[in-house]
C-alpha cells in the first residue's frame, strides 16, 4: 500500500510546483499586460421602417393629395347589353419611381405600387387592401360596385404581381408586399354593363391602404 | 480501505489542479503571444466622439437598385492617441473594429482626417492604417470624419461599435 501511494504523492507534488509557477506567471503577466482604455465607440441605431403606396399619380417617397378618377361613358345604345365597357383614367403616371421605367400606359392604365422598408433580415410582409362601397350612387339610383373589375399588367412584366380582381363592396385583400421589396403593376378597369340603369353619373370612391405589422 | 479513499481524493485533486494548471498555462501563452509580436494596443482614452449615438439612414429611401439595402451614417471624432511608450520608434498605427456581433455581413468605415493621421477605410473584423513612420510625440491627434455604411437589414435595433487602435513596431 505504501509503495502504491508514494509515486502518486510524488507526482501530485510535482504538478503543484508547476501549477504554482504557472499561477505566478499568470498573475505576473496580468499585472504587466493591462489593455489600454478605449474611448472611441459609437452606437448606431437601425434605419427607419417605412411603407409607401402609390395608386395613380404619386410623388416619390412623399404624400400627394391627388385622387385619380376612373370612368366610362356608356353609349345609350349599349346600356345593359352585357358588352363590358373598358374604363379610362385621368392618371398621367407612366413611369415608375423605382427606376424611371415606363411601366404603365395612361390613361388606360392606373399605376399601383409600393414598398415596405424594414431593418431586418427576417421575412415580413406589408398588406395592401382596398375598401369599396357596396354601390356606385347617382341620387337614389345605384350600380353594384361588383360590376367593376380590373386586370393587371405592366410594360416588361405582364404577370399580375398585384393581381386582377372584382370589387366586392367592403374591404378586400389585394396583395402582400415582402419587406425591402418594391412591387408594382398597372390596373385596367372594366364595367360589366350587365344591367339597365337610369341615366346619371354614378360615383363611388375606392380607398387603398397598406399596413405593416 | 483508508489508502483507497486517499488515492481517490488525491486523483480528484490532481484532476482539478491539472485543469487549473492548463488554464493558467493557456493564459500565459496568450499573454506571451501578445508580447511576442510587435503589436500593441494604443491608449485612446482621451479620444472624444462628437456624438455617442448615430442613426442609420437608408441610402435610398426605397429599396431599389444596387444600393437597395445600403444604410449609412457619419460622425466626427477627436482622436487622441497616447504614443508616449513608443517615442523614438518606427510604427504603423491601425484603427480596428471587431466583427459585427450578430450579423453575417460586414460593416464598412471610411474616414478622412486633417492630415496628421491618414485617411482610410476598414471593414468590421479588420483594420485600416492611420499612421506610418517615426513616433516623435507623446500624443498623436487629429479630427476624423467617419462614414459608416452597412446592409441596413443587419442592424435591426442598434449596434455598439468599439473601435480601437493598435501599433505595429518595425525597423
Amino acid at each position: 500500500m505504501v509503495h502504491q501511494r508514494k509515486p502518486l504523492g510524488c507526482f501530485s507534488l510535482s504538478i503543484r510546483v508547476v501549477m504554482a509557477l504557472w499561477t505566478f506567471a499568470s498573475v505576473f503577466a496580468s499585472v504587466l499586460y493591462v489593455e489600454p482604455a478605449r474611448a472611441w465607440s459609437l452606437t448606431i441605431g437601425a434605419g427607419s421602417r417605412a411603407i409607401f403606396l402609390q395608386v395613380g399619380n404619386g410623388a416619390n417617397n412623399a404624400n400627394l393629395g391627388t385622387i385619380n378618377l376612373v370612368s366610362v361613358i356608356v353609349p345609350a345604345a349599349v346600356v345593359g347589353s352585357g358588352a363590358a365597357q373598358v374604363m379610362t383614367t385621368n392618371s398621367t403616371q407612366a413611369n415608375s419611381f423605382f427606376d424611371g421605367f415606363n411601366v404603365c400606359n395612361p390613361p388606360a392604365q392606373l399605376y399601383i405600387g409600393g414598398y415596405f422598408r424594414e431593418p431586418s433580415t427576417t421575412a415580413a410582409v406589408a398588406t395592401v387592401q382596398l375598401n369599396a362601397p357596396a354601390n356606385l350612387i347617382s341620387g337614389t339610383d345605384t350600380i353594384p360596385f361588383n360590376s367593376i373589375s380590373w386586370t393587371s399588367t405592366a410594360n416588361g412584366n405582364t404577370f399580375g404581381d398585384i393581381p386582377a380582381g372584382t370589387f366586392a363592396g367592403g374591404t378586400q385583400f389585394l396583395v402582400n408586399i415582402a419587406s425591402n421589396r418594391w412591387l408594382e403593376n398597372c390596373h385596367i378597369f372594366s364595367y360589366a354593363n350587365s344591367a339597365v340603369v337610369p341615366a346619371g353619373t354614378f360615383t363611388g370612391r375606392v380607398v387603398y391602404t397598406m399596413t405593416a405589422p | 480501505m483508508q489508502p483507497k479513499q486517499f488515492r481517490k481524493q488525491t486523483h480528484r485533486q490532481w484532476q482539478w489542479q491539472n485543469r487549473a494548471s492548463l488554464l493558467g498555462g493557456l493564459w500565459v501563452l496568450l499573454i506571451a503571444n501578445a508580447f511576442a509580436g510587435n503589436t500593441f494596443r494604443v491608449d485612446d482614452s482621451a479620444s472624444q466622439p462628437i456624438t455617442a449615438h448615430s442613426q442609420l439612414k437608408w441610402k435610398s429611401a426605397a429599396p431599389k437598385g444596387a444600393e437597395a439595402y445600403e444604410a449609412e451614417t457619419s460622425t466626427r471624432v477627436n482622436i487622441k492617441l497616447n504614443t508616449q511608450p513608443w517615442i523614438g520608434k518606427m510604427g504603423r498605427i491601425y484603427m480596428a473594429l471587431p466583427p459585427l456581433a450578430s450579423a453575417n455581413g460586414q460593416l464598412r468605415a471610411a474616414w478622412t482626417t486633417q492630415g496628421r493621421l491618414q485617411s482610410g477605410s476598414l471593414v468590421s473584423g479588420g483594420r485600416g492604417l492611420v499612421f506610418q513612420g517615426p513616433i516623435t510625440a507623446a500624443i498623436l491627434e487629429d479630427i476624423m470624419n467617419v462614414k459608416i455604411s452597412v446592409d441596413g437589414r443587419l442592424i435591426s435595433t442598434s449596434a455598439n461599435l468599439q473601435f480601437y487602435f493598435e501599433i505595429e513596431l518595425y525597423e
